[in-house]
């Protein structure tokens, strides 16, 4: 009779034990408010009872206090910005200038510039540049040929005018005939 | 009596005709047999060539028309005359002495020579000049030579002497005189040699350094073609010169710009009328020198570069350039003749 008794009672606490742990695990979730209502009711009950339990949930609920004391609030932009300028006006001029010349020396700074710069010269060539030949080089293209077919062919001449016409322009002339005469050679 | 009389008067009529038309067709000749030379017979050669004041000396390897180069040969101590001028360099900028040393390195190299004494040409040269072969039987570089008198028929025209090998019609000397008889410009071969194999030796042993020489192409192209990169009608001029006509059109390229050239010759004179779509050339703030002018309205920059005169101007969307050594006031007509067409006139 006692031994039944002895079984009976090691059987409950076993029961109790096993509903203790199977509690314990929903505690996260009862605490967050996850749980339906029946599983919430039998947790209420069992909290009630189990001082073990009422000590862990104290517990929890500590923790979850202490990780929304972690986190803050995320400053807007303009906070941001705001307060960096304060600070850089804050700053003595040495310390902003080795912050500027160390956001100058930034690999994204540098390649962003080289590229601006790239950008504006192509821009600036693309619209002044023309592909009308230069009248200098134009005059000095014209002339070599002409002078280059006169002189290929024996049968040719360039000496129609006499040398004592006078040059329809002043310029030094001998200077002229020089450059005549690179042509010829040259081109 | 008056038979005899007609059939002497008749007899020596014919008989100076016989002479005149055989004087005259075998001068011809002489000047197509020239021709003829230069397509078939190979040469090599060192000739002294003087322009004006300045002198060379050039060497010239002629297998063919096509394949026929010369080549300037350094005068000894005249590169080193030109280095030490100091105080001369030390004048010039920097660009300017560079492109002095790129002429100078284009003078000592293999330039090829587009002779193209063609039919056309040498019909034209008979057209429009006298032309009168003279037994000389003096020796050039140990050649018996002839020589070959080419007269303007036209005033403002040059006159040529070609002296030329008896045995084989080579030109071993030319002389060009100007419309006052001012001899300008000639050259003379003070060696020559026409061993074939001699000149196949040579053409071979510089075939590399000929490889390297760069080559400018003026394709000949049809008045279809010209009118089609010219995106408009191409405009001829109206007034000619005497004896002057269209040879060929050529297509050149300059910076991105491609000037169609109008060839016009009396076979020994030139003159050449280059359009291209005006993008601004005539500016007058980019023109250098020059005396301005005006024909019709428009403006007209004037140049005298040597024996060649030029005109640059630009009118109906297109730019001009016209160049020849044709004296001036002709020159002034064509431009004019272009500018303001008769029909415009009336």
């Amino acid at each position: 009779m006692t031994e039944n008794r002895n079984c009976d009672q090691s059987s409950h606490i076993f029961y109790l034990k096993m509903k203790h742990q199977s509690i314990q695990k929903h505690l996260s979730a009862y605490l967050d408010n996850e749980l339906a209502p029946p599983m919430r009711e039998k947790v209420d009950s069992h909290i009630r009872e189990c001082e073990e339990c009422q000590m862990l949930l104290a517990d929890f609920k500590e923790n979850q206090q202490r990780i929304a004391n972690l986190v803050h609030p995320v400053p807007s932009m303009k906070d941001v910005i705001l307060a960096k300028i304060q600070e850089m006006d804050a700053l003595p001029r040495g310390r902003f200038l080795s912050i500027f010349k160390r956001w100058v020396f930034r690999p994204f700074t540098v390649g962003a510039t080289a590229f601006s710069t790239v950008c504006i010269i192509v821009a600036v060539f693309f619209f002044t540049y023309s592909p009308a030949p230069q009248s200098d080089g134009l005059l000095d293209f014209y002339f070599g040929l002409q002078s280059e077919h006169a002189d290929h062919s024996p049968l040719k001449s360039n000496v129609a005018s006499p040398i004592s016409d006078p040059p329809t322009y002043a310029e030094n002339f001998s200077e002229d005939t020089e450059t005549l005469l690179n042509l010829y050679l040259g081109d | 009596m008056l038979t005899k009389s007609l059939y002497a008067f008749c007899l020596t009529v014919f008989g100076s005709l016989f002479l005149l038309i055989g004087t005259v067709h075998s001068d011809v000749t002489v000047l197509k047999e020239i021709a003829e030379a230069e397509r078939s017979i190979s040469y090599v050669g060192v000739r002294l060539k003087i322009f004006g004041s300045r002198t060379l000396e050039e060497v010239v390897i002629h297998k063919s028309l096509k394949n026929s180069y010369r080549k300037v040969l350094p005068t000894v101590g005249g590169e080193s005359t030109l280095s030490t001028d100091h105080e001369r360099e030390e004048d010039r900028d920097t660009n300017d002495r560079n492109r002095d040393r790129r002429r100078r390195d284009r003078d000592f190299r293999w330039e090829r020579q587009r002779s193209q004494f063609s039919t056309k040409e040498v019909e034209l040269i008979a057209q429009n000049y006298k032309i009168e072969r003279r037994p000389w039987g003096e020796k050039i570089a140990g050649h018996q030579a002839d020589l070959l008198i080419i007269r303007p028929k036209y005033p403002g025209r040059p006159t040529k002497h070609i002296y030329f090998a008896r045995k084989n019609s080579v030109i071993l000397r030319v002389e060009d005189f100007d419309s006052s008889g001012v001899r300008r410009n000639m050259f003379v071969y003070t060696r020559i040699g026409f061993d074939t194999n001699a000149v196949n030796a040579r053409f071979k042993s510089i075939q590399e350094e000929i490889s390297r020489t760069p080559g400018r192409n003026f394709p000949e192209i049809t008045l279809a073609e010209a009118e089609k990169i010219l995106t408009s009608k191409l405009i001829k001029p109206q007034y000619l010169p005497s004896g002057f006509q269209l040879q060929n059109l050529f297509k050149h390229q300059y910076r991105g710009s491609h000037p169609i050239q109008l060839k016009y010759t009396d076979g020994m004179l030139d003159f050449n009328l280059y359009e291209t779509i005006d993008k601004g050339q005539n500016r007058d703030g980019r023109n250098r020198g020059g005396e301005l002018i005006k024909i019709g309205d428009t403006p007209v920059r004037k140049y005298r570069r040597g024996p060649t005169h030029a005109f640059n101007w630009s009118s109906s969307g297109i730019h001009f350039f016209l160049s020849s050594p044709l004296p001036a006031s002709e020159m002034e007509k064509i431009v004019e003749s272009i500018i303001v067409p008769k029909t415009k006139q009336k």
